[in-house]
């Protein structure tokens, strides 16, 4: 407390010293300064040149889809990890079987206990496979049916399709698996719910190019991986998408594929939106062709609050920042990336988006904001100046108006040293104009000298002559020789003059001269001689 | 007024005594100044060249003593304004406008008032 006593004591003090008025125009200036830079702000903000959403947005877009790049390719090399693994295990069943009957996979035609005896020997590693992959679905199929002779034989093959009933979010390890394709009689060994478009066996015009893939030499099978694009699953209400890795048979000819299933929902449940300061960013998986991000054959995550749609084809409008996406009237923000994934439409790109319309509300507000914070820093800095301004002007006003009543102190207290210069300086003259009447005869005084001026009035003319000489700074005993007269004579004159002037003594006449002639008076006693 | 009295003096020195005199030009009336003993007088002089210092000194203390006569007499007379003679202060009036002698107050009819109206206070 006494510490802060102390520094009000001193603050005070402070206050009390002037300031020279050339600091303070500088400070008035200054303020003035600030104002013209929160007008130039102020014009600034609304014009937009200082907001910097657009680069911000650029940056979140940018980083999100970062991530999502990268764990859509995690995901994706984890899948076909998996289903390589897949591949080959089920290429080495498929000798081990083939080898050990002495068949080729053209005997597997027609042959639905082979068929069936495969797919037991395939099921279980075909279960793990799904268990173990961040998936929806796996599935093998052969290029082999249980009946050539059926209308249906040349675009339909024997195979295994587990899925996952009911899907949700928590988690793959507790779900239900539902046998959507195979022999049903292993179905029920192994106690799986048929799916309720459970169907024997696979048409293969769900594969695109599966002619193709079966007459293919393949090399690597990682370089033979490829995802087929978005279709609706054949009797259900999913869109799916199937990674789909070529079969080898013993001889090295692709007899079949295999690989896994992610359905749209489960693509919806795994990308959930995440909210930015921007509003609500999606992912979208999806090839891009001909400036278009083509979502008809991707898949999108979580899009509530948006209208995105999956049958929508969003043109690009690459921008400085970020690219524009639009379809018919909903327009997004966003960026998008190619990944390593192959797909039957070429590479399939991530593509992060925000709405529009939530990014231009954000930005609004951002501006507003940026306005009003620029509209009290005008008004602050112009309310400065007006305080700054009558502060400047104040004491001089009071100081003219005491100059004006005649007040002045000189004390120095207007608080600008140049005005308390002025202030001395006005008062230093006030002071002598009053010494000065002051030194004007008081009334009585006044009234002496007028008396004296007219008994003067009442010396003779010799009289008159012989004082003429004292005015004029002769001694007495000079005035014998001047006048031609006797010292007597003088001093007769000098008797008669101070009985008509009321002294008593030469030294009180000689005074009376003096203060006639420092009074600027002395006209008043030689007018009359 | 000094070179009009010198002028009018009138040398009444003695060879031991200096004396001068002047006579006022309206009442006849001569004033006398104070006596002043030569310093050598009652000596004689053992020689002819004391003689001729005692001269020049002679000369010298006259040449003072009438300087002293003069400065008595001008405190005694006045030289009338009208009639231009020196008058002793006993017939110098002070009158109105110009004081003047008494003669010539009477001849103008003028009132005054004499500076000295006694003689006694006029010797002293």
């Amino acid at each position: 407390m006494g510490r802060l006593k102390e520094i009000l004591r001193l603050t005070a003090q402070i206050k009390k010293q002037s300031v020279s008025m050339q600091r303070r125009l500088l400070l008035y200036w200054l303020s003035m300064l600030l104002a013209i830079v929160a007008v130039v702000f102020l014009i600034l903000n609304i014009t937009g040149v200082f907001s910097n959403d657009a680069q911000k947005a650029g940056e979140t877009l940018q980083l999100q889809l970062d991530n999502a790049q990268l764990q859509v390719n995690q995901h994706m090399e984890s899948l076909e990890a998996n289903s390589i693994a897949l591949s080959e295990q089920i290429s080495r069943t498929l000798e081990s079987v083939l080898t050990g009957n002495g068949l080729t996979t053209e005997d597997l035609n027609d042959n639905p206990e082979l068929l069936q005896k495969l797919q037991e020997e395939l099921l279980s590693r075909l279960y793990m496979t799904l268990r173990l992959s961040p998936c929806s679905g796996a599935y093998l199929v052969l290029d082999a049916t249980t009946n050539t002779s059926s209308d249906k034989a040349s675009h339909s093959a024997s195979g295994l399709y587990l899925r996952y009933a009911n899907f949700h979010a928590k988690g793959a390890a507790d779900q239900d698996v539902v046998f959507f394709r195979g022999i049903p009689e292993i179905a029920r060994a192994e106690q799986l719910e048929l799916h309720n478009r459970w169907n024997l066996e696979f048409d293969t015009d769900l594969f695109p190019g599966y002619d193709a893939w079966m007459q293919t030499e393949v090399g690597r099978l990682a370089d033979s991986c490829r995802w087929t694009g978005r279709f609706r699953l054949t009797d259900t209400w999913e869109d799916v998408q199937l990674l789909c890795v070529p079969i080898l048979d013993p001889s090295g000819k692709v007899c079949g594929l295999c690989g896994v299933e992610l359905s749209s929902l489960y693509c919806y449940l795994s990308h959930p939106e995440l909210n930015s300061s921007f509003g609500p960013m999606i992912t979208v998986i999806a090839p891009v062709e001909g400036g278009k991000l083509l979502l008809d054959k991707g898949m999108a995550g979580s899009a509530d609050g948006t209208f995105l749609t999956d049958a929508d084809m969003l043109s690009i409008q690459h921008g400085r920042y970020f690219n524009t996406y639009s379809c018919g009237g909903d327009r997004y923000i966003g960026l998008h990336s190619q990944t390593d994934v192959n797909s039957e439409n070429g590479g399939l790109s991530v593509a992060v988006l925000i709405p529009e319309s939530t990014y231009a509300a954000c930005r609004d507000t951002n501006r507003t904001v940026l306005i009003l914070c620029s509209l009290l820093l005008l008004a602050a800095t112009v309310g400065l100046s007006v305080f700054l301004s009558k502060r400047f002007v104040q004491p001089i006003l009071q100081t003219l108006q005491a100059i004006r009543s005649e007040e002045v102190t000189g004390e120095g207290e207007t608080g600008i040293s140049e005005l308390d210069e002025l202030v001395a300086f006005v008062s230093s003259r006030s002071n002598a104009k009053a010494l000065q009447r002051e030194n004007a005869l008081p009334p009585d005084m006044e009234e002496l000298f007028r008396s004296f001026a007219d008994r003067a009035k009442t010396l003779s003319t010799a009289e008159r002559t012989i004082m003429k000489y004292y005015i004029d700074g002769h001694e007495i005993t000079e005035i014998p020789e001047l006048a031609f007269i006797s010292i007597h004579t003088v001093k007769k004159h000098n008797s008669n003059i101070y009985q008509k002037l009321g002294i008593s003594s030469r030294d009180e006449l000689m005074l009376y001269i003096d203060l006639f002639r420092r009074l600027g008076r002395l006209n008043e006693l030689t007018d009359t001689l | 007024m000094r070179e009009i009295v010198k002028a009018l003096l009138k040398d009444c020195s003695t060879r031991d005594v200096f004396c001068f005199s002047i006579r006022c030009a309206e009442c006849g009336q001569v004033w006398s100044s104070r006596q002043t003993r030569f310093s050598k007088a009652g000596v004689h002089p053992k020689s002819e060249g004391k003689q001729v210092i005692f001269d020049a000194l002679y000369q010298k203390e006259h040449e003072l003593a009438k300087n002293d006569a003069v400065r008595e007499a001008t405190d005694i007379f006045n030289r009338c304004p009208i009639c231009r003679r020196t008058v002793c202060n006993r017939c110098f009036l002070i009158c109105e406008d110009l004081d003047m002698c008494v003669h010539c107050a009477s001849q103008l009819n003028e009132q005054g008032a004499p500076v000295t109206p006694s003689l006694v206070e006029m010797v002293v």
